[in-house]
């Protein structure tokens, strides 16, 4: 059994896991929609809003959706998606992929447990944590 | 790489991280801010206590966590859930039992059209879990 982060959106998950799809160099992420519910009665709107999301992130899935039509949304707090990564290069890249409009929370470089670790708030509010784990460590 | 969550606490993230320990059956590994370098405590502050860096086991993945000591802590965690999908319902019922006391069930354990027993619920260190049973094949 996996242990899988579900971040929720308020109308922006279908653009946010197409964004992160891009910036892993993922394919499209598979969505379903509220209008996809058996017996759905949502406007147009509500129907085309997330109800879940699945988007594969060097190989394993991120799960995320649009909180229903008419619910109150959440903003994502008190919990960062971290992805590991065995390049330097590569955890830069994904960093500065997810800061296009982001806010720096701890700019990407060397630490005394990471050669290369960073934290960001995307655009989208989702919280990232990106370290940089040298193979064999 | 399998993505992991990673919780923030205001002081109990060891107490919590010992209660999924025993909900899933795995000794968690928790370092202490004491543990840091002394020019990283330095630079740490308030944060120089507590948890600096909390894993446990989960199933095949992990959960990592740490307590944000700082003067503006983070609110509690919102806007997302940890998802775990379990083979039978009686694996379902047993962890949300062990989480569920003391916290809040924001959706019952019921059938849906997606799952055959699926439900949601804020523990009492105001951790948010999504738990069902897997769909069968058929």
């Amino acid at each position: 059994m996996a242990v899988i982060p579900y971040i929720h959106f308020d109308g922006r998950c279908a653009e946010a896991l197409t964004a992160y799809a891009a910036i892993f160099g993922s394919p499209e992420p598979e969505l379903s929609r509220y209008g996809d519910t058996p017996g759905a009665t949502f406007d147009d709107a509500g129907a085309a809003r997330v109800m879940h999301g699945e988007v594969m992130l060097d190989g394993a899935p991120l799960y995320a959706s649009d909180f229903p039509p008419g619910i109150p949304a959440d903003p994502q707090q008190g919990m960062s998606v971290t992805v590991t990564m065995t390049e330097v290069a590569r955890g830069a890249q994904i960093h500065a992929g997810l800061m296009d409009g982001g806010t720096e929370i701890q700019p990407f470089g060397e630490t005394f447990f990471s050669p290369g670790f960073g934290m960001l708030k995307d655009r989208f509010g989702t919280h990232w944590i990106i370290m940089t784990l040298p193979a064999g460590e | 790489m399998q993505p992991i969550p990673y919780l923030f606490f205001k002081g109990d993230c060891a107490e919590a991280m010992r209660l999924y320990g025993r909900v899933f059956g795995a000794e968690p590994e928790i370092l202490s801010a004491e543990a840091a370098p002394e020019d990283v405590r330095r630079q740490m502050g308030d944060a120089a206590s507590g948890v600096m860096h909390a894993a446990v086991r989960v199933g095949d993945g992990w959960l990592f966590a740490s307590d944000d000591m700082s003067a503006n802590p983070p609110p509690p965690m919102e806007g997302s859930s940890i998802a775990l999908a379990f083979p039978d319902d009686a694996e379902t019922r047993r962890v949300w039992d062990g989480l569920a006391e003391g916290g809040s069930v924001r959706m019952p354990l019921e059938p849906t059209f997606f799952s055959p027993l699926f439900g949601t619920l804020t523990d009492r260190f105001g951790t948010r879990w999504m738990l069902m049973t897997e769909m069968k094949e058929s």
